[in-house]
Parts: C-alpha cells; structure tokens; sequence
C-alpha cells in the first residue's frame, strides 16, 4: 500500500491561537531589538558622537600637539616637521583606537545589564505563556486516563485564561457521548438480564446458561465504567 | 570638599589676605595675592574625587603627574597661610595620595606622566616618567612631613618605597627618562646637569631600593658663561631647570666641591636676566623687568625657552613664572618684574590663578591658559623665599639627609645669600 504524502497547504489551521502568538514572539523580539539597540545607541554612538564632536577632535589634536611638544623640549628633538607630524598622526590615531575600544567596552557596560534583565522577563514569560499551553496539554492527559479508568463523568475542566478551549469542548462532548451511550448500553444489559430469566423456562437449560454467561460477560465489561 | 576650598579661598580673597612678614608691606599682599591665586589652580583644576590635577587650565588637558605634586604643596601653604581649612586639605592629600596608591597604574612604582582626569588611567600613551615620578613623590613626601604621624605619612612613605629606582637605570650608571610598555626604556638619559637633581636626590636616598651614590657623579656638569656668569649650565638654558630642585631641596648650605647649586641658579638667573636685557633691542617684550626665559607656551606652541649659557631658543615669548620661580635667587629682581608685569598687563596677563603661562608683546600674543607646574613652581618659591616652609620640611626627610651625607658636604655659612638680603633690607 502506498501512503499518500501529504502536504499542509494551510499554514493557519487554528488562525486566532497561532496568530496571538506570533504577535508575542514579534513584541517579544522587538524589545530585545529596541533594547539593545538603545543600548548600542547610547554606549557606542554615544561616545562616538561625544568623542568626535568638532569640539573633542580639535581638543585632541591641542593635546597631541601639546604633548608632543613636550617631548621635544625634554628628549632635545629638533623641529623636524614631517617627523613631528607622523608622530602626531600616530598618537592621535593611538588615541582614536582608545576612543573607539573605550566606546566598545561602555556598550557592553550599557547592554550587560540590560540583557541580563530582559533575559529574566523573558524567561518569566516563557514560564507563564508555555504554562497556558503546558497546563491545558496536562489536563487532557489526566482526563484521559480517567476515561480509560473508567470514569465516563470525567471532563476536559480548562481555566479561564489557557488556551485550547476549542479542543477540551470538543473532548467533552466526546466524553459526554460515551457516559450516554455506556448508560444506555448498561440499562439494554440489564432489559436483557430480565427477559432471558422471562424465556429461561421455555428455553433448554443450557441455552438459557449460555445466554446469561454472554450477558454476564458484558456486564462485566459495562460495570467498568461509572456513569 | 572642592566647592569649600573655593570658598575659603575666595572669601579671604574679598577679606583680604594674611600677612606673614608685616601687614603694611605691599609687597606682601601682592606675593599673598600671586600664592593665594595661584592656589585656586590646584583647586579648580582639579578632580575632587581621586584629586588629580590638570597639566593644564585648557579644556580637555590630561592630569600631569608633576602637577599633582605641585599641587600638594601648594595646598598645604594654603593651610598654612589661613586660606585653606586644614581638615580639607588633609581630605584632599590624602585622597590623592590612595588614589595613587590604588587606582594609578605603576611600573616598578613609576607612574605614567600623564592621566585621564576622570579614570586616573594611563593617558596618551605617555611614558613610565623618572622625573615626573620623583616630582609627584617629592609633594607627597612633603605633605608626609607636613601631616607628620598621620597616614598621608603612612601612604606617602608606601608610595616613595615600592618605587624601584634602580630598574631605571636599565643598568647603565645614570637614570633613564622613562619607560614605556610598548617600547621598553626611552632613549634619552638625565645624564647632565638639569631639574633632575631631585629625582637622583630621592633614587640615593631611598631606604628600600637605592641606586649607588655614585650615579650623583656620572652626570656631567658643563661650565659656561655669559658675560660674567661663569656657572654649570643645562643644555637648555631654561630657567626652570635650575629651579625645579630647589623649590624642595634647600641648597643653600649644600656643597659638591666648590660649587654651590643655589648659588649656581642665583647666577643662572643672573645671566638669563641679562641675556634679556641684552635683548632687549631684538624684542620689545625683554627688558630689565621683564626677563625669565623658560619652558613655556608661546605663539608657535610649547617651548623650551632659555637663554645663555646654553642653547637659548626664544623667540621674545616670556613666561612670567620665570621671574617668579627664581624670586629665592634674586628677590629684588624678580619682585620688581612680577610687579611690573602686574601693573603693566594685567588686563591681558592676570586671571583668576595669577599670571597667565606667557606673553610675547613682539607677536601680539598672549597665552589664554595656566600651566600647573608653572603656577606651582611660583607659589612654591615664593613660600621658600618668605617662610622656607617647604625646604625647612624637606630637608628633615631621612632619605634627603642619607643622599646629602653621601653626595654633598654641609656648611653653616650661608649668610650672605640673596634672600636674606632682601629680608634684611627690609
């Protein structure tokens, strides 16, 4: 026999239950993005526009000067301008470096806490969104062993805020239909007890054993079940 | 603690200042006037929180170390001329002296030039400094002497022990300039008569890692003269190495043979006055008050200016902090400069630290900004030259003693020095 392979045409089969929670996932991502990028913001840029500001820059190029100034009065260099220009363009540059490490080291300062706490109410959430889901999945799976015990009363009882209620309405009425059916097939039993002990005596006795040992084994079998 | 010290300091500015060699003398006030504004620097300038100083009143300027060591001394004169509340200024010593002690970075206990003003970390890539070090240690082993039998004695002595000065002499016989961790040893050596004198002062002199006193012998000493100063000359000719040392170290009494270096700086001062007046005619700032050529802004950046003996780079850019770091060499000559200055640009040359770092009338130029060393180096002197306040502690040091017993001979005869002089004048 070949199996038909079957392909989901429909990506929304339950369209309200998967469409809320891409929106959770979707929000959820756009706080970790808005966050870190506030931070990255803040901590990087931040710094780079602080750092880089014309102001800043021609403080700097002051600083350069200045102390490259001072090397050469104290080490007695001469004024050799080129020679002095690149050592000038090579501690600016030094001290971009730094700028630049020291505005990577402020974005982590900034995004490290942040993280970490978002990564809790993130994790809190998880707990409190899968336990919508999680809760329901157990309760089928308790009701279901009841029904299988036995207990046709059982039903598929969901709090007020999980999800799945469709299909626990649909298992109810499931369950519901058994208890019926298993109260009618218990009252057919017994309506049979009683006519076969009506025939008994116009039967051969060893009919009338037969019957009542099948009817025995049914009643068996329905009193299993607590309706 | 800042904004106190600046009320203190600006309210005995409107009050009026205290007077310490006659009320009357205005002289006085003006030297009162000059220290208590220079003060305010060091104070203004400064990061209260880790007590660093800046090298320079320009926005954005590093921390010097040098400066800081200034800067300690300076506040402490300010404690004791009435201008700045003692319990404030050993807050503020002792902060920095932990803060260096804790958070600066050190090599062998060398501390690194210059420092970012809010991290106290290593700034600019600047070198592991010999003299800048030994310029910090000396404020600090100052203030130690100053707050005898407290902590800031405690921490100071730390800091001035766990300093390895032997590594410095990267195992040549004089102290090397400095050292830095992307390169190793600089090139360059204190191997002639300069401002190090102090540095090698503390490296003999200390208890824990000393060098061999004979590292005070291997620098040379060349002689030079101009017109009839005949003396031992830096290769500068800048005046502020033949200060530096000695807003510490008294030499007065201190001899190496026949030469004297506070007699020596009194003749450096001499001939750099006089290479002034003698050039008076080339540029229209030099003249006989208005002389003192040393490292300092000038229209073209910073430079060492000197004068001869020496290679006397100027360019008419004079430093006010000349005349004022050498008013212990020559009083008479130094104050009529300073007051000259005062009364003839102040509107161009005095602020709110005292004189700005230089001026070139010849260029139309006049420096917007305040050096911290040459702010100190002028409040320093001043107070060696009214009170010897900051000598007569030094010169108790053990390590300064240890270093005087075995490079130099003391004589009692010292009577007949400049300063004392002008006293006696008076």
């Amino acid at each position: 026999m070949v199996i038909a392979h079957h392909k989901r045409r429909n990506y929304f089969i339950n369209k309200s239950f998967q469409l809320k929670y891409t929106l959770l996932i979707v929000g959820l991502l756009l706080v970790v993005m808005f966050v870190t990028g506030f931070g990255i913001y803040v901590g990087m840029w931040g710094s780079i526009i602080e750092n880089f500001s014309e102001f800043e820059v021609s403080q700097d190029l002051e600083n350069v000067r200045r102390i490259t100034d001072y090397e050469d009065v104290r080490y007695g260099k001469g004024d050799f301008r080129l020679e002095k220009i690149f050592r000038e363009a090579q501690l600016l540059s030094e001290k971009e470096r730094e700028t630049l490490w020291n505005a990577l080291a402020s974005v982590n300062r900034a995004l490290v806490p942040k993280v970490l706490i978002l990564c809790f109410f993130i994790f809190l959430g998880g707990i409190f969104l899968s336990h919508k889901i999680a809760g329901p999945m157990y309760r089928f799976e308790k009701s279901a062993e009841a029904i299988q015990e036995g207990d046709l009363k059982t039903r598929f009882n969901l709090r007020k805020d999980d999800e799945m209620k469709a299909t626990a309405s649909v298992l109810d009425k499931m369950a519901e239909s058994l208890h019926d059916d298993m109260s009618k097939l218990k009252g057919a039993v017994t309506a049979l007890e009683a006519k076969i002990g009506l025939i008994a005596k116009n039967i051969s006795k060893e009919d009338a054993e037969k019957l009542k040992e099948v009817v025995g084994q049914i009643d068996g079998i329905l009193s299993k079940y607590k309706t | 603690m800042k904004r106190a010290l600046i009320l203190i300091l600006s309210l005995t500015a409107l009050f009026g200042f205290t007077p310490i060699l006659g009320a009357s003398s205005q002289d006085e006030r003006f030297l009162d006037k000059l220290q208590h504004d220079g003060i305010s620097y060091f104070v203004g300038e400064s990061n209260s929180r880790n007590g660093l100083i800046k090298d320079s009143s320009r926005p954005g300027a590093p921390s010097s170390i040098a400066a800081v060591g200034f800067g300690l001394v300076a506040l402490c004169v300010g404690e004791s001329r009435g201008w700045c509340d003692k319990d404030d200024v050993y807050n503020r010593v002792l902060g920095t002296l932990t803060t260096f002690r804790d958070v600066v970075q050190n090599e062998h206990g060398f501390f690194y030039h210059f420092l970012n003003m809010r991290t106290a970390r290593r700034a600019w890539n600047s070198e592991a400094s010999s003299i800048d070090t030994a310029l910090f240690l000396a404020g600090a082993l100052f203030c130690g002497e100053y707050f005898k039998g407290t902590e800031i004695e405690e921490v100071s002595r730390e800091l001035y022990e766990r300093v390895d000065w032997n590594w410095m002499l990267n195992e040549k016989d004089v102290l090397c300039m400095g050292w830095k961790p992307e390169s190793g040893f600089l090139e360059y050596y204190w191997d002639s008569y300069s401002e190090a004198m102090i540095l090698y002062a503390l490296a003999i002199g200390s208890p824990t890692h000393p060098i061999p006193s004979q590292a005070w012998f291997e620098w040379k000493r060349p002689v030079g003269s101009y017109k009839d100063f005949e003396l031992v000359y830096c290769t500068t000719g800048s005046l502020f190495t033949y200060q530096y040392a000695h807003a510490w170290i008294d030499f007065r009494a201190l001899y190496e043979g026949d030469v004297n270096y506070y007699t020596n700086s009194v003749k450096a001062t001499g001939a750099n006055r006089q290479f002034c007046i003698d050039n008076s005619d080339t540029y229209k700032t030099y003249g006989e008050n208005s002389w003192g050529l040393t490292a300092s802004i000038g229209p073209g950046g910073y430079r060492g200016y000197g004068a001869k003996p020496g290679e006397a780079i100027n360019d008419g850019t004079i430093a006010p902090c000349g005349m004022g770091g050498a008013i212990a060499f020559s009083p008479v000559e130094s104050l009529k400069g300073l007051k000259y200055l005062y009364s003839q640009y102040k509107d161009f040359l005095y602020g709110k630290y005292g004189f700005k770092d230089a001026f070139n009338i010849d260029k139309g130029w006049w420096a917007e900004e305040y050096l911290g060393i040459d702010v100190g180096i002028t409040v320093l002197m001043i107070e060696n030259y009214r009170s010897s306040l900051i000598w007569k502690k030094f010169m108790k040091l053990k390590p300064i003693r240890k270093w005087i017993s075995e490079c130099l001979t003391e004589s009692t005869n010292n009577s007949s020095l400049p300063m004392d002089q002008l006293k006696e004048n008076k």
